[in-house]
């Protein structure tokens, strides 16, 4: 008969990592979102506590390598000790943003810790009441990258307790990210295991339910393109199988709205959003960005970028005093154009040459050299996604269309 | 396509309004300006691409009705279509309707025309305020607009470029400062240089780290340092702490060996029992001597100061005398003040009497008693001669005063005498009035008559107002009323008394007849004076006699007066000469001054008899004091004054002094008989004690205490010793380890005490040294700790990389911005570049043939200049010049080229109508005569609507349909 056993599954913490995207806040905003992988982390703590819990589990990417942030491992050996105090182990690993060569301040972590120190996966006890209740098998990085499958080294003891594995990588299939130690499904449900605690993807997945095999999502959203509640997953396993439970541990969202309108003005627009926003307080402190579709009367206002601004600051101007605030980072407008954008390409006309040249834009990236290849801002830029240049291209062509037939 | 049919229902001011221009390929309306030619060009506009609802609502007419018509047009392949719009249906789109009675929507409208608004405009459509918009172009900008003029019809992409250049610098600069975006790139960079500094300092905490792990171990190594240090240090201080107990311990052990002392058992307590019972003994002997001769001493001394029998019987007899001594020195006092006291009298009272008399002429003088007698009758007697002597004075006085009053008053009677005879007459006259004046005198008192009646009317008058007053003041009980009535009654009754007394005088007088009545007054007057001076003479005689008789008196008076004053004279020389000092006083006083002196010069004798007394006394005391020098002299005692009074005090002390002495010496001589007696006591008592000391000192075989004591000691010693050195042989067990005293040999040897502090000092030091060390290593760590704590809370570091982060964020969305910016930019530049290559060519060349011809061959070409990128007009002389070099009439006929060439060249596939209206109303007649040639070239192609204010226009063009709007409106109107 196997024991009862109560643990924490999360990964990815990314403590202190600043957010792409954020921009700007008035200052107890600032405050709030850097410091919200630390409240994160001290939600998971508090959790642990909360809950009693064998031990916890860090599959990898506890921080970020190229911040080097002394806070960030003093803020987490700080955890760690108050774990310790709770009675409570800690299994980590190293993942490609932590991995072991890295260049990491000296920072000792109390005893209650164990990290898979090898590249090579090993195991280690968890021990309670005297026995062994259960077998967790781990690796960490020492490289950047580790790219070799690494699903062939979790061998199963004999031990008659649960097995529990964990994983930094990614599944091979996966497109999205970087592809570090691949796996595929059918691999690790060979191995038998009785959970798979894996790490590196930020999006929280259960890959598969029997054994529960789970990217648990990074405990904080960082962009918006890390949506929704983040958190760790509490497992309970037991005479009854496996029952898991999400705890959401983020001190707030990164939220995508959309809103279709029939407003045409800017008055109109703020009191919808201000309407809007009150439904959307419940969900807690967010980052938003908002898209907004609607009819013409909307397409002439998207171009007046000042006004934009101007509302994006109203609707925000209030919310640093809110506890629940929703701070609004980018407002897109989609609008039905006014023309017919066929039937002009079709003109000999200079517009329908324009909207011919716009269909074989291969100049682009030149003409934006001198800003993103500048000596100065090109350390600073991110090179602009395909689909960002998309969406630069079609606003340029609406900026434009809009120049040359407004009346 | 032509239009052959339009009919505003309600459009601005057009109201169901209708043109048939199936006829006409060239309709010109002619209208003055505000006569409505625009409103039908835009409503045409309407018709064929619609508005946005505010502007349908625009065109709304004032009258109401619907905004909204139809129009009928000829297609291309000869069939007919009535669009119809209207305002308030399908929310302004159009209905296109076939002869076979179809239906379609607007995107058929849209396929037919084939482009949108904007693009018709840009081909098809020409307005005077297109030229006027030329005109307010910059002239050097006027080359490109016209560029862009022959490129798209408009100045839209020359502003739009322009535009988006600005907003371009506006952002960003690659070289420039200013702009946002390279601000925000320096203050990336600002951050970024922060950061690296941060981290350069937090890269220091792993340096720290080991550091504080070094110091950490070597702390450790020197606690293991100290420790032994520390344990051989001990074992080296109990060593030495004991060092006397060891020195102690090994003395005792090599002195035992003397030979053992006889000694009888408690010997030195027992003499020391005795001792303490016989010292208190001694000691009271010793003490009684002692006084026994310090009292003979005292003795001695007193015997010595004794004084010689002589003295002494001197001594008494002067102490005898004393007292009375002392009574004559107070008796003499007492008479010195009373002789004082009556100096002081005589002096002062003499003094007072203001005599020329001293005390010393007094005592000369005699005061015998018959004097004070003589002295009174002197006085007395001048004082009743000074009275006589006045009196007769007054007499004579008197005498003479009547004597000159009876003389006068004969004289004045005198003279008031008649003659005889006048007498004579006067007395006849009066007897014979009288007569007459005896039977009629009854008038008499008239007058006081009169005055008594009229007081008696006033008298009834006050009596009556006063009974009035006071019956008043019964009636009103008023006191003030009833005093005021009495008042009046008793003023009333008194002014009566005045008039009835007088009237009473006045009736009393004498009356006087005369013949008449005058006369017989005068005579009467005459007459009784004269009798009554007679009289007085008489009289007057009578006391003349008189006081001749008294004058003679008077003289016998005088007389006697006189020799009474010269026995009185001689009487007061004769005392003046035997009392001098009466000279000065008036006899009068004499009997007081008598009474004043006598008294004195008795107060001056009994002062002299008191200083004889005075002076025998002083005398008996000079002898005394004499006397008493003698003795304080012989007697050696101490005096240094030769006053009485302080040599009796002298006296006084030596007599007590020598007394005391006396007193003294008595008492020592029984002091010392009772201390003789005492002494023989005690030898009695301290006799026993004595023998069973010498009883002691035989047993211990010692002649003496002294030697008795030695042995006792030595016995003692001895025992001291035995029991010592075991007592030192327990404690060194007990305090040092086995291992030291075997170590060390400390039982069978001095250890080398010396070594072993050189030994220890070394120790010390070495601990010392090892101290010193750890401190220092612990401030050490503790100063690693503090900077690793530091840097483990620092939290600016994370600060400024989120701060980075959101600024590069920042930063991003500016790029972006300025991406979309810089993409629409370039690609209305690219557009621009590829349309002039594709059409500008044929458009120049058209132009340069309109252009021609409108400026009459001046200029023969138009051409653009790829370096430039500029419009070049060459002359008919082949000059090539910049278009915006030219002036502004010509560049109006350029333009016009331009537009005309491109709508050519635009719309050679599409035969849509062209709306001109008024383009070129400012040209001349020439040229406006070219225009109309080269628009009517158009009509052969498509429709052209003109719009004018100019009726000649249409008089030269063959073909065209002449329109007059005013003529419509009424006309309108009127249907």
């Amino acid at each position: 008969m196997k024991p009862h056993l109560k643990f924490i599954h999360c990964a990815d913490l990314h403590i202190d990592s600043p957010f792409k995207g954020v921009g700007e806040l008035p200052p107890p905003l600032t405050w709030q979102v850097r410091e919200s992988t630390f409240f994160a982390l001290d939600r998971l703590v508090d959790q642990a506590v909360t809950h009693k819990v064998d031990f916890v589990l860090m599959a990898g990417d506890l921080f970020d390598e190229e911040i080097r942030s002394l806070r960030a491992q003093i803020k987490l050996r700080d955890a760690f000790r108050k774990l310790k105090d709770n009675g409570i182990k800690v299994y980590a690993s190293h993942g490609n943003h932590d991995y072991l060569s890295a260049d990491f301040h000296p920072v000792t972590y109390p005893d209650n810790v164990h990290v898979f120190q090898e590249e090579q996966v090993t195991h280690e006890a968890f021990c309670k009441n005297g026995e062994t209740q259960a077998i967790i098998y781990g690796f960490s990085y020492h490289n950047r990258a580790v790219t070799e499958r690494k699903a062939a080294e979790y061998i199963r003891t004999n031990d008659h307790a649960y097995h529990i594995a964990m994983l930094h990588g990614s599944i091979e299939t996966n497109t999205e990210h970087d592809v570090y130690a691949p796996f595929r499904l059918g691999e690790l449900k060979e191995k038998v295991m009785d959970y798979w605690a894996l790490g590196h993807i930020h999006k929280r997945t259960v890959l598969a339910e029997a054994p529960p095999i789970i990217y648990p999502g990074n405990i904080q959203g960082r962009s918006i393109r890390e949506p929704g509640e983040k958190g760790c997953y509490l497992v309970e396993m037991g005479e009854n199988g496996t029952n898991l439970t999400f705890l959401p541990l983020q001190a707030f969202q990164f939220e995508t709205f959309h809103l279709s309108t029939k407003a045409e003005s800017f008055d109109e627009l703020e009191q919808m959003i201000a309407t809007k926003k009150e439904e959307w307080r419940n969900t807690g402190p967010a980052i938003i960005h908002l898209h907004i579709t609607g009819g013409e009367g909307l397409a002439t206002l998207r171009h007046h970028h000042e006004e934009m601004e101007e509302l994006v600051e109203i609707i925000n101007e209030q919310e640093q005093s809110e506890d629940q605030w929703l701070w609004i980072r980018k407002m897109d407008i989609e609008a039905v154009s006014p023309w017919d954008e066929g039937q002009l390409m079709q003109e000999k006309h200079f517009v329908g040459e324009m909207l011919r040249q716009f269909q074989q834009a291969e100049e682009m990236d030149d003409w934006l050299k001198p800003l993103y290849c500048h000596r100065k801002a090109r350390k600073h830029l991110e090179v602009l996604r395909e689909e960002e240049k998309e969406q630069v291209l079609q606003e340029a062509k609406d900026l434009l269309l809009m120049e040359l037939l407004k009346r | 396509m032509k239009i052959t049919y339009i009919h505003i229902y309600g459009f601005g001011k057009w109201q169901n309004f209708t043109l048939h221009l199936e006829k006409t390929n060239f309709p010109i309306m002619i209208g003055k300006n505000e006569a409505g030619k625009s409103t039908i060009r835009k409503f045409i506009l309407f018709l064929l691409f619609g508005l946005p609802p505010k502007q349908r609502e625009f065109y709304q007419p004032k009258t109401g009705g619907t905004v909204g018509g139809r129009m009928e047009l000829l297609l291309d392949n000869g069939e007919k279509m009535m669009v119809e719009r209207l305002h308030d249906r399908n929310n302004g789109a159009a209905v296109c309707l076939f002869p076979d009675g179809t239906e379609k929507d607007e995107s058929c409208l849209h396929a037919l025309l084939g482009m949108g608004r904007h693009t018709y405009e840009a081909i098809f459509s020409f307005e005077a305020a297109d030229l006027t918009d030329l005109h307010k172009i910059d002239q050097k900008d006027l080359g490109e607009t016209l560029l862009n003029i022959g490129l798209t019809g408009s100045t839209r992409i020359n502003e739009t470029e322009r535009a988006l250049g600005q907003q371009l610098s506006a952002r960003f600069r690659p070289q420039g400062k200013k702009p946002p975006i390279n601000q925000r790139l320096q203050e990336l960079d600002k951050i970024n240089e922060k950061l690296k500094e941060m981290e350069r300092e937090e890269a220091s905490y792993q340096q720290l780290k080991k550091e504080q792990q070094k110091t950490k171990d070597h702390l450790e190594l020197l606690w293991h340092q100290k420790e032994t240090i520390q344990e051989d240090l001990f074992r080296l201080q109990r060593l030495l702490q004991v060092k006397d107990v060891v020195l102690a311990y090994h003395q005792y052990a090599s002195s035992s060996t003397e030979k053992p002392v006889e000694f009888p058992v408690d010997g030195k307590e027992r003499l020391h029992a005795l001792k303490d019972q016989l010292l208190p003994l001694e000691s009271e002997q010793q003490l009684v001597l002692q006084r026994i001769q310090e009292n003979e001493q005292r003795l001695e001394n007193l015997q010595n100061a004794k004084l010689s029998p002589k003295l002494l019987e001197e001594m008494k007899e002067l102490s005898v005398a004393l007292p009375d001594i002392q009574d004559s020195i107070r008796k003499e006092e007492e008479l010195k003040e009373r002789i004082r006291e009556y100096e002081y009298n005589v002096t002062r009272e003499l003094k007072e009497l203001n005599i020329n008399l001293t005390q010393e002429a007094l005592a000369n003088y005699d005061f015998p008693f018959f004097l004070e007698e003589e002295w009174a009758q002197a006085a007395r007697q001048k004082e009743r001669l000074e009275g006589d002597e006045e009196r007769m004075k007054e007499q004579e006085y008197l005498l003479s005063a009547q004597e000159k009053h009876i003389e006068d008053r004969r004289a004045e009677w005198e003279d008031q005498l008649l003659d005889e005879r006048s007498y004579h007459h006067y007395i006849t006259d009066l007897e014979a009035f009288e007569q007459k004046q005896r039977r009629g005198g009854g008038n008499e008192g008239s007058a006081s008559d009169k005055r008594q009646r009229q007081a008696k009317q006033t008298f009834g008058l006050t009596a009556g107002l006063a009974a009035i007053g006071l019956m008043t003041a019964w009636l009103l009980s008023s006191l003030p009323v009833a005093m005021f009535a009495l008042l009046m009654l008793i003023g009333g009754y008194y002014i009566y008394r005045q008039s009835t007394s007088l009237g009473a005088e006045l009736s009393q007088e004498p009356d006087v007849s005369n013949l008449s009545e005058d006369e017989y007054h005068l005579y009467r007057n005459k007459v009784d004076q004269h009798e009554k001076a007679s009289y007085e003479l008489e009289h007057l005689q009578e006391q003349w006699q008189r006081s001749s008789v008294e004058r003679m008196k008077l003289e016998e008076q005088k007389q006697s007066i006189c020799s009474r004053r010269e026995r009185l004279n001689q009487l007061i020389e004769e005392q003046r000469k035997q009392y001098p000092f009466l000279l000065e006083v008036s006899p009068v006083h004499w009997g007081r001054l008598y009474h004043a002196v006598k008294p004195l010069q008795e107060q001056f004798r009994q002062a002299q008899e008191l200083k004889e007394e005075v002076a025998s006394l002083e005398n008996e005391r000079k002898k005394y004091t004499v006397q008493l020098e003698t003795f304080l002299t012989a007697a050696g005692w101490e005096w240094n004054d030769n006053q009485l009074s302080a040599l009796i005090g002298y006296f006084y002390e030596g007599e007590k002094a020598v007394q005391e002495t006396d007193r003294d010496r008595v008492r020592l001589e029984a002091d010392i008989e009772d201390l003789r007696e005492k002494k023989k006591q005690l030898e009695i008592r301290m006799l026993p004690f004595k023998k069973e000391k010498n009883s002691l000192f035989e047993a211990a075989g010692s002649e003496n205490e002294q030697d008795f004591l030695q042995i006792a000691e030595a016995a003692e010693a001895e025992r001291n010793r035995r029991d010592k050195r075991e007592d030192l042989r327990r404690q060194l067990t007990t305090i040092l380890k086995k291992d030291d005293i075997e170590g060390y040999q400390v039982m069978e040897k001095v250890p080398d005490y010396q070594l072993l502090e050189q030994q220890l000092t070394q120790l010390q030091e070495k601990l010392q040294h090892v101290e010193e060390e750890r401190d220092s290593r612990r401030q050490e760590l503790a100063d690693l700790h503090n900077k690793l704590s530091k840097l483990e809370h620092a939290a600016s570091f994370s600060e400024q990389r989120h701060q980075l982060q959101a600024k590069r964020d920042e930063l991003q969305a500016e790029a972006r911005e300025w991406a979309v910016l810089q993409t629409a930019y370039n690609m209305l530049l690219q557009t621009k570049e590829v349309y002039q290559h594709t059409y500008l060519p044929d458009v120049l060349d058209r132009a340069s043939d309109l252009f021609s011809r409108l400026t009459e061959e001046a200029y023969h070409r138009v051409h653009f200049h790829p370096e430039q990128g500029d419009l070049q007009i060459e002359t008919a002389d082949g000059f090539s010049f910049s278009a915006s070099e030219l002036s502004r009439g010509t560049a109006d006929q350029l333009y016009v080229a331009l537009r005309l060439s491109l709508s050519a060249v635009l719309s050679s596939e599409e035969r849509l109508p062209f709306l001109i209206d008024d383009a070129f109303v400012h040209f001349d007649r020439t040229r406006t005569g070219v225009m109309m040639d080269i628009i009517k070239e158009l009509t052969v192609s498509h429709q052209v609507f003109l719009f004018t204010t100019r009726e000649d226009l249409a008089d030269n063009t063959s073909g065209a349909a002449t329109i007059k709007l005013s003529d419509r409106i009424a006309g309108g109107l009127a249907n």
